[in-house]
Formats: C-alpha cells, sequence, structure tokens
C-alpha cells in the first residue's frame, strides 16, 4: 500500500508531537524544583517540550519539501502482531502447549499462501522443543498448559 | 595487575570447562545466526537474557560477547555464498566476496574473510587488554559533571554517525531519553508519564523494546520484500588462498584492524561503522580502484577483519566507563546488572575474573571460530536452505518466550507488541532505532548524574564548562556536531554511507 504523506513527515511529526505534549501535560501536575533540587517533573518536562520543538520542525519541513511516497504492509504487521496479542492474552491461561502452535500458525499466514503440512509441523516440533527446553530442562516459571 | 599477567589469569578462567562450554555455545549461535539472514546478534542476546540468569556470570557475559563476535563470521558467508548479508555488518562482503565466488573462488574468499577475521579478534584482544586498565582507572577519578559530558559526547557521536536526516536522529534521542523517564523516579519516588497504567509503575523494559524495535521491524520488513535465495555454488572445494591473495589482503587487513579498533570504541560504532569505512579506505589506498566491486581481495580482508576488530574493541566503553556503545553492549550491561554487577571501571578491581576472563576468552572463541567456519562450512550452507517462512515463526515463538521470562508477566508482551508497531512506523519514516535504544539506555544515568551535579554544584549550571576534563568533552562534542551540520562535510558524510 502506497500513502503519500511526504515521506512520512506529516505522521512522524504529529505522532512526536503526541507524544511530546502528552508528556509534557502529564509532568505538569509534577513537582518541577529548581536548578539545585530539581524536582520530579524538571527533566520530563525539559525532554517532552525539547520533543515537541523538534516534531514541529519535522512538521514543517514536511509541509514544504517534497519527498517520496512511503509504501506499507500493513497486512504481514498485523497479522504477526495479532499473533503476539493472542499470546499476550492466552499465555497466562492457556500455557504454552496452546500459545505455541496459534501463534506459529496465525504467523505463518503473514507470508500470504499458507503450506498446511510444514506449519503444522513446525509448530509440533517448536511446541516439543520449548516444553523440553524452557520447562522441564532450564526450569524457567512459564505456564505450560491451560489451567 | 598488568595486561601480560592479567591475560594469563584471564585464559586461565576462561579454560575452566564450563566457560570453555558457553565459549564454544556463544560461538556456535553466533555463526547460526550470522548465517542466517534475518536474526541480528541484538535480538538473539534480548531472547537469551532472561536465561542467562541461570548461568555463572562469567559464563553468561564470555557466551554474549562470544555470539556477536561469532555472528561476525557466520555474515560473511552468507554474504559471499549468496550475495545477502547474513548480518548488518557484512554487507560489504557481499561487494567483492560474491564476486569472489562466481569467479568459482568462493573457498578462497571464505578463507579470506575468517583468516581475516581471525587476526582481528587476536590483535584487537591485546588492544583491550592493555588499554582497557589504565582507562578505567583514570575513568574511576570522574565526577557526576565528568560523566554527564561523557555521555552527551555519546549521544552527540550517535547523531553524528547516524544515516540520515539529523534532525530525526536528534528526535529519536531525545523521544528515547524521554521513554527512560517513564516509571518511579529514584531520588522522589513520585511516578512520572505513567498516565495511571500499573504496568508503567516501574517504568519500561530494555528487552521488549529491543525486540520491538529490531527483530519484529526486520521480520515484518523481510515478508514485505521476499528475497529469492539462490546459492552459487553448492561445492567448495578449495578453501585456501593462493599467494597473491595472502600478499594483497594480509596489509588490507591490518589496516582493516587499526580502523576497526578504534572506531569499535565510538558510541553507535562497533561493527557495521568499522566496514563501511575500512572498504572506502582501501578502495582509495588501492592502485587499483577499478577491480573494487569485482573481486578484490583487499574489498573482502579488510573490512572483515574491521568489523570483528570493531566489534570486540566496542567492549572497551562498557567495562572501562560503563556505557554501552551500542545496542548489543547495551544487552550486555543488562546481563551484567541481572548478575548484580555494575558496568563500569569498578570491574576490573572488583570482578577481575569477569573481566580477565571475558577478554583471554575471545582468544578462545576466534580460534574456535575459524575451526567452526571453515571446516563445517557445508553443514552452514545446508542451513541456508531453509526457507524464511519456517524460520520467522520460531523467532517469534523465542521471542515470546523471552520476553515473558524478563518479569514473568504478560504485560511486557504487550510492550513488544507496542514497539513493535512502533518500530516498523519509524523505520518507514527514515528513523533509525539504535539512537533512540541507546538513549533510553543512557537516560536514567544522564538524568541521575546531572541532578547530582546540579545539587553539588548549588545550581550553577557553569560547572559542566568550569570542570577542565567536562569543558574538554564538551568542545568534542559541540565540535562533532559542528562537522555534522556543516554542508561540505555533510555531503562527505552521506558519500561515505553511500560508499559500496
Amino acid at each position: 500500500m502506497k500513502v503519500n504523506l511526504r515521506g512520512g513527515d506529516l505522521p512522524l511529526g504529529l505522532l512526536l508531537l503526541g507524544f511530546a505534549l502528552a508528556a509534557m501535560w502529564n509532568s505538569s501536575e509534577l513537582e518541577f524544583g529548581t536548578f539545585t533540587r530539581m524536582g520530579p517533573g524538571f527533566i520530563p518536562m525539559v525532554l517532552a517540550a525539547a520533543l515537541s520543538v523538534l516534531a514541529l520542525a519535522i512538521l514543517i519541513k514536511g509541509l514544504i519539501g517534497q519527498a517520496e511516497p512511503v509504501s506499507y504492509a500493513f497486512k504481514p504487521l498485523a497479522i504477526i502482531l495479532a499473533g503476539l496479542a493472542f499470546v499476550a492474552v492466552a499465555l497466562d491461561h492457556l500455557g504454552l502447549v496452546i500459545c505455541i502452535p496459534v501463534l506459529v500458525v496465525v504467523a505463518s499466514m503473514a507470508q500470504g499462501r499458507l503450506a498446511w503440512k510444514p506449519v503444522l509441523a513446525l509448530a509440533a516440533f517448536l511446541t516439543v522443543f520449548c516444553y523440553v527446553l524452557f520447562i522441564l530442562a532450564l526450569g524457567l516459571p512459564i505456564p505450560a498448559f491451560p489451567g | 595487575m598488568d595486561s601480560l599477567s592479567g591475560l594469563f589469569y584471564g585464559l586461565s578462567v576462561a579454560m575452566q570447562p564450563g566457560n570453555l562450554l558457553y565459549c564454544f555455545l556463544g560461538a556456535l549461535i553466533g555463526t547460526l545466526i550470522g548465517v542466517l539472514p534475518g536474526l541480528g546478534p541484538a535480538a538473539t542476546m534480548a531472547m537469551l537474557l532472561p536465561i542467562t540468569f541461570y548461568l555463572d556470570p562469567v559464563a553468561a557475559i564470555i557466551m554474549l560477547t562470544g555470539i556477536y563476535y561469532g555472528a561476525q563470521y557466520g555474515g560473511s558467508t552468507t554474504a559471499i555464498l549468496i550475495n545477502m548479508p547474513g548480518e548488518n555488518s557484512s554487507v560489504i562482503a557481499c561487494l567483492d566476496g560474491y564476486q569472489m565466488a562466481k569467479q568459482g573462488r568462493a573457498g578462497a574468499a571464505l578463507a579470506v574473510a575468517a583468516l581475516g577475521s581471525l587476526f582481528a579478534g587476536i590483535c584487537a584482544t591485546f588492544v583491550i587488554a592493555l588499554f582497557a586498565p589504565p582507562l578505567s582507572s583514570m575513568v574511576l577519578s570522574f565526577g557526576p559533571t565528568e560523566y554527564v559530558s561523557l555521555m552527551l559526547l555519546g549521544l552527540t557521536a550517535l547523531i553524528v554517525l547516524a544515516q540520515g536526516s539529523i534532525l530525526r536522529a536528534l528526535a529519536m534521542i531525545v523521544l528515547g531519553l524521554l521513554l527512560s523517564t517513564i516509571g518511579t523516579d529514584l531520588a522522589t519516588g513520585e511516578s512520572r508519564l505513567t498516565f495511571g497504567i500499573s504496568e508503567l509503575y516501574d517504568g519500561i523494559e530494555f528487552v521488549p523494546i529491543a525486540m520491538g524495535l529490531f527483530a519484529l521491524t526486520e521480520i515484518v520488513k523481510n515478508l514485505e520484500f521476499p528475497e529469492a535465495r539462490s546459492l552459487v555454488t553448492q561445492k567448495i572445494d578449495r578453501l585456501w588462498p593462493t599467494r597473491e591473495d595472502f600478499r594483497r589482503g594480509f596489509p588490507a587487513s591490518v589496516r582493516g584492524t587499526a580502523l576497526g579498533s578504534v572506531l569499535g570504541l565510538l558510541p553507535g560504532g562497533g561493527s557495521i561503522l568499522s566496514c563501511f569505512a575500512s572498504y572506502a579506505l582501501e578502495k582509495r589506498l588501492s592502485r587499483t580502484p577499478e577491480q573494487f566491486g569485482k573481486g578484490a581481495v583487499e574489498g573482502l580482508a579488510g573490512p572483515e577483519s574491521a568489523n570483528n576488530a570493531g566489534a570486540q574493541t566496542s567492549m572497551i566503553p562498557l567495562l572501562t566507563l560503563g556505557i554501552p556503545s551500542n545496542v548489543v553492549m547495551a544487552l550486555v550491561a543488562g546481563a551484567m546488572m541481572i548478575q548484580g554487577i555494575t558496568p563500569g571501571p569498578q570491574i576490573l578491581t572488583q570482578h577481575p575474573d569477569m573481566f580477565w576472563g571475558v577478554v583471554a576468552s575471545m582468544l578462545i572463541g576466534n580460534a574456535m571460530l575459524v575451526v567452526i567456519n571453515l571446516p563445517l562450512i557445508q553443514l552452514w550452507v545446508k542451513l541456508l536452505k531453509i526457507p524464511y517462512g519456517l524460520f520467522y515463526p520460531a523467532i517469534l515463538v523465542f521471542a515470546c518466550i523471552g520476553v515473558y521470562s524478563v518479569a514473568n508477566s504478560t504485560s511486557d508482551l504487550y510492550m513488544l507488541i507496542v514497539f513493535g508497531l512502533l518500530g516498523y512506523l519509524l523505520s518507514k519514516w527514515r528513523c533509525e532505532a539504535t539512537p533512540l535504544m541507546l538513549a533510553f539506555v543512557l537516560g536514567p544515568m544522564i538524568e541521575e548524574n546531572f541532578r547530582r551535579a546540579m545539587q553539588m554544584s548549588r545550581g550553577d549550571a557553569t560547572v559542566f564548562v568550569t570542570h577542565p576534563i567536562s569543558a574538554v568533552l564538551l568542545a568534542i562534542s559541540a565540535a562533532l556536531l559542528a562537522m555534522a551540520v556543516l554542508p561540505s562535510i555533510r555531503s562527505r558524510r552521506d558519500e561515505a554511507f553511500k560508499e559500496g
């Protein structure tokens, strides 16, 4: 997908400006302090202010300059992040033996076509491998089974 | 302890069976991930970081450093055989190494790369042994003022060395510093920039950021541009360079080692910058520059030596100043802190077994790597036939386990997702993740020392220029920044990055 937003200057500037404003708003509630005895809000406020200036500079550059359009691959990104989101939600409840195969199958869809046989074989192999290595051998405290 | 007896002591530590085993494991894993494109040393080490907690501290650091320089060996194999860098720092090996392979001299190219790396590895080990001890005793006298200036110098060097827009590099550094302030303020105990999210009270963990910005972003970019891999040659028969290769390659290797040893010290430097600079240097010095890109031995031997030397000497800032100069070193610092060891000048006196053991293990590791890489080359060639489609789901699985294990909580997995998304967008918008990451690591140190320095000077900011060492460091920073901004030098900087 190709999007022309001035080579990313506009979304980048807006994103950074958003971060900066949120940080300024949040740290304005903290004590600023003085040079000698800085409060907890001193450094975040100064950094956020600096970031807002840089973000504005990037925005202005984007508005006056010309740049190549940027092409994005949101589909593989979304599929992979969805696979990870499943693990984040489910790991504590369903354990590794469910999460690993689901992640492998979901993530494999990011290539476009899904060759079931090798993917299922990989899922099975990784599940057994991780269970043996991380749970049995290293004894990491990761939930292994549902429940 | 002087350097020589230190090295002997270190050898006795590194030769202990357990340490020898982890040195070998590190070299093996390093070669493996070096050969496989799409998985770098930073992501690998981030995955292994939680596991190092269960190891002996010396063994853990020996293994992690082995992965870093091991990846320099493995990366060139892929570059030479399939014209694709297995590792970012072997981009350069694609140029002349692949051409040599196409001319039927793949074996010679592999041997030149491996022997050049070995030579550089041995020299760089001695550089560390010679220069780190005096440097760390000097740094012990640094106060908070000097530390702040030193870290500012480091961040400035990052801006200058970053590719592309200086404005963007600066923005990434400030963003990294800002992210590092999230969590509980150490001085007052108040929570900052948490927006009421309880998962943020302890700040953001290093591992999910590194994994998100580097590993996830890399995977999505690889899926976006699937590359056909074709092996140039199936059989590699002659693994020994000719006399002519030696005559031309050796001086290049010496120059590459010297250049890499120096550039490895710079923040953001390490192996990648070293090999680019070495290629540019060899091309300039050569009487036959037109041969470069067509299989010139110098263009392979120099950069391959430089990247290995740079990988190793980038340990010096960490061991002497406690400042990681690149993302990989930041992970080594993380591993030390997991073990309760603060990186910095006191390592040499408080943990001499770690300091000398790790340094000496580099000698052993480099020797092991030549054996792992040359006679076993056919094994690594087979690995290259594994399709990427079966490879990246495995990275994701290990990434999840690694990130979860940092604090045994799924909240770090959500962080991984957030930073994966952010990392992808930033890379699309031509922002580099390295300045962000290093600023994030240095942030708490800068803030703590800055606040302490200001408290000691009673709010007088001029201490930074009235303390002589601090003033010199700041002057160097200012000069660097001026150099980066001045148009004439800027265009040469861009040219240097384009070289090759």
